[in-house]
């Protein structure tokens, strides 16, 4: 293939001009049409989020028993409905979840869970089996099947997690909309981006991947001149990373996977600070995310997950924490949920299993909903999977 | 290019972490380049002076604990450094290449500096010896025996991590020539291997299993032993070894060939690894032009040979690890027990930025961008002040003494000769005859941030 030909294939395809604003015509040129499909944002709990602090099963006696420090006062609860309540930290997603938008999924897991971080965070990220080791990402798999460009698939961050990792596509990670521009900003990496035969050996793998950088970075870099987002977000991590997803979606821009993480989940000793702390900045963040995009009636093409690689044990240890547990809740963000407010029944505190919860819905039952009905492919394609779709989106 | 300068600058980059023209000119009229490499009698180990080992870790009080799993965490930080310098300064190139091949092979993920210690010089010790020997060894090893679970492994219930691990990933391959039953039978020839609190192999008679197994057919009251001895008659295991070797140090495209060639050589030589190793750096396949630059240079290969080239000694050593996380491959850290996939899994595009920039930001001293993602058990915010710091790379380049040991030879060998391996692209070709630079420090980087430099 040469340069013409892969540049063509990755150009932007048109897609129908149903109404393109003026601030776009304005910077973009009249003939650009934005980017008008679906768009999935994940949101990454690195650590292992314990999620019985995060949903509390607040009437539940063996709750308070097994977590004599460090359980979630009634008085501190944000009651959603039956018997379960949003750690008082999280009034953003409290409010997010009155509105409809918010489908809590409680017993998420994968049968015969893994409690190392990273053999879980791999079994997360790339769906497979807790014996099978595979070297690509469900969302890498889908840009394969379903993209043509690395910019397809957005990662805020200055490595790319395997999740966004195809076997031929593999996603874009950056710190913000100019980092990646300016790391690629000579005369050398400009002229080399313009090899016109690129042999199919890794010689040729090395070229195409620049060519590809280059042009990727330069688009997201164009488009981030578009839109300046003024609201306010918190100024932490995640909040930067989230009001440039924002205005990335806003700018019209055609990628249809971003990625963000939130990381220092692992409390083995004085969880309740920290993670009531972590908790205030997501709630904080996503609540800032999801009006910035109502206000640009960008919020109905978005959806959010937000996973964590396991759970954490029931019962506290005697450092003021817990320790790697199991199943865990997963929060789905959207506009029109097919199923809005909590998708299952709360965790069963009797029946445990060494100690851990028990999981009850698979994480690719959820994975092969997003796909399906969300990002319109084939999950199968993508898991290799025999699995029950959940109905959330 | 005269040939045997291509040859032998070849030869080094992959038998070891490359060479620069003093070192070339030193042997290039030997008739033989290769035995030095291969024939080594006492490798060096990894000399790394450890505190006496407590092992009143269970009496010590919660805060003793902390303290001491926070010292552990810096001893570990600091062999993962010292096996760096190891690489760019050992004597022996071949051993340090292949110590870090096995660690892909065998990968464990090691918290514990004993463990670390003990299980690197295995590796070290066996590197080019008898595979036969290093499996029993690696096997025996204290990180092998926590990682896969073999103390878990008893008579009333034995876990079969490790003896799945051993055929899929260590010996046959996914599926070859085994059975589920197998290797429930193999995991049970294996109860019993355990170690001491020191890190030291013990053999629990008490928790192995002395009855009658069934493994590939035949039936006896099999030991760990037995069964690597069982699993080595099949020609299939030197065959896995061999394919992931040529993938590694021939070309990532196996030729089927070659492969069979090598194959015979390693199973009737009876496993001996440097006997293998001498037959592939002394084939004429292996010198071919489609050989020669086809590898993608590995995060650690990259790392090392930037180190080794210009002797960098950056002020805080940290930065060394933060290289590895960030171009996806730390020492003692492997994704997960397959170890790295490599190859073309090594680049994406925001990576392979990274990697063109490297050159530039090592040698002019800038600031090494930080990943923050990979904090379990920190909060980012707090952190990213402290990470500022850490990217800031302060090496020490004696400029004069790097230009010294890459002496052009017009005819011989240019400095583009020197640094790159294989052919350079016509773009880049045209690049250079453009943008002809007169200081040695530009030319270096200047070659340094082509797509070429990661290839090896």
């Amino acid at each position: 293939m040469n340069r013409r030909d892969f540049l063509k294939s990755t150009s932007l395809l048109t897609t129908g001009t149903l109404f393109t604003p003026l601030f776009l015509q304005q910077t973009m040129g009249k003939d650009f049409s934005p980017y008008q499909g679906k768009r999935l944002v994940v949101i990454q709990f690195s650590g292992g989020n314990d999620g019985l602090n995060t949903v509390v099963p607040y009437l539940d006696d063996s709750y308070y028993k097994a977590r004599p420090q460090i359980a979630i006062q009634k008085s501190d609860v944000l009651k959603l409905d039956n018997d379960l309540g949003l750690n008082g930290q999280m009034k953003g997603l409290a409010d997010l979840y009155d509105e409809g938008y918010l489908s809590v999924i409680n017993n998420v897991g994968y049968p015969n869970p893994n409690r190392s971080h990273f053999r879980s965070m791999d079994i997360w990220h790339t769906a497979s089996d807790t014996n099978e080791y595979l070297n690509t990402g469900w969302l890498g798999r889908y840009l394969d099947s379903h993209c043509t460009s690395a910019r397809e698939g957005i990662e805020m961050d200055n490595t790319l997690s395997l999740a966004m990792k195809g076997k031929h596509i593999k996603g874009l990670a950056l710190e913000d909309s100019k980092s990646l521009y300016f790391k690629l900003k000579s005369d050398q990496f400009n002229a080399l981006s313009e090899q016109e035969d690129l042999n199919e050996n890794n010689q040729g793998y090395l070229y195409k991947t620049l060519a590809e950088a280059h042009q990727s970075a330069k688009y997201v870099f164009d488009h981030g001149k578009v839109y300046s987002s003024n609201s306010a977000y918190p100024n932490s991590n995640l909040g930067h990373h989230l009001k440039s997803i924002a205005e990335m979606i806003v700018s019209g821009m055609d990628t249809k996977v971003y990625y963000a993480s939130l990381g220092g989940f692992d409390t083995h000793a004085n969880q309740k600070n920290k993670q009531n702390g972590l908790l205030k900045d997501y709630s904080d963040c996503v609540s800032a995310f999801v009006k910035d995009l109502k206000k640009n009636d960008a919020f109905k093409d978005t959806v959010i997950l937000t996973f964590s690689e396991f759970g954490r044990r029931v019962k506290q240890n005697a450092s003021g924490g817990t320790d790697h547990g199991a199943a865990n809740n997963v929060f789905i963000i959207g506009e029109n949920l097919k199923k809005a407010g909590l998708y299952n029944e709360g965790p069963n505190l009797k029946e445990l299993y060494r100690g851990d919860l028990v999981h009850q819905v698979d994480f690719r039952s959820i994975y092969a909903n997003l796909l399906d009905n969300w990002l319109k492919v084939d999950n199968h394609l993508i898991l290799n999977k025999n699995l029950p779709s959940l109905s959330v989106v | 290019m005269r040939k045997d300068y291509r040859k032998l600058l070849h030869l080094y980059s992959r038998a070891g972490f490359g060479m620069n023209k003093k070192e070339a000119d030193e042997v290039i009229n030997n008739k033989d380049w290769v035995t030095p490499l291969t024939a080594i009698k006492n490798p060096e180990l990894l000399e790394f002076d450890l505190p006496e080992f407590s092992s009143n870790y269970m009496q010590m009080s919660a805060d003793e604990k902390m303290d001491m799993r926070k010292e552990m965490r810096k001893l570990s930080r600091d062999i993962n450094i010292h096996w760096i310098d190891q690489m760019s300064t050992g004597n022996d190139p071949l051993i340090e290449k292949m110590t870090l091949f096995w660690h892909g092979h065998f990968a464990c993920r090691i918290v514990n500096p004993y463990d670390a210690v003990q299980y690197t010089n295995v590796l070290r010790s066996n590197s080019l010896g008898s595979f036969k020997t290093l499996v029993t060894e690696v096997a025996k090893s204290a990180a092998m025996i926590k990682y896969l679970h073999l103390r878990q492994n008893k008579k009333k219930s034995p876990n079969e991590d490790f003896a799945r691990e051993l055929c899929e990933l260590f010996t046959l391959g996914r599926d070859q020539e085994y059975t589920e039953n197998d290797v429930k039978e193999i995991a049970r020839a294996f109860t019993g291997w355990s170690n001491k609190k020191d890190g030291t192999y013990r053999f629990n008679e008490r928790q192995h299993d002395k009855g009658e197994k069934t493994i590939f057919g035949k039936t006896g009251n099999f030991d760990g032993d037995d069964v690597i001895e069982m699993i080595l008659e099949k020609k299939q295991c030197a065959r896995f070894i061999c394919q992931k070797i040529y993938k590694e140090f021939v070309h990532p495209d196996i030729n089927e060939k070659h492969l069979e060639e090598i194959t015979s050589v390693f199973y009737n030589n009876n496993y001996d690894i440097s006997i293998l190793m001498h037959h592939i750096f002394t084939s004429k396949w292996f010198y071919s032009n489609d050989v020669i630059g086809a590898k993608i240079k590995s995060p650690i290969e990259l790392i090392v040979g930037l180190k080794r080239t210009f002797d960098l000694q950056p002020k805080s050593e940290r930065v060394w690890l933060i290289l590895q996380r960030n171009l996806g491959q730390e020492l003692y850290f492997p994704p997960n027990v397959a170890g790295w996939p490599g190859d073309t899994t090594w680049i994406d595009s925001s990576r392979l930025a990274m990697r063109l920039r490297l050159p530039s930001i090592l040698l002019n001293n800038g600031i090494i961008p930080i990943a923050f993602k990979e904090d379990y058990d920190v909060n980012p915010n707090e952190n990213k002040r402290k990470m500022k710091k850490l990217g800031k790379f302060q090496g020490d380049i004696k400029w004069s003494k790097v230009e010294g040991l890459h002496q052009e030879e017009e005819k011989k060998c240019t400095l583009a000769d020197i640094m790159i391996r294989g052919e350079l692209s016509d773009d880049a070709q045209n690049y250079l005859d453009q943008h002809q630079l007169s200081s040695f420090k530009d030319r270096m980087i200047q070659l340094l941030s082509l797509p070429e430099y990661q290839l090896c």
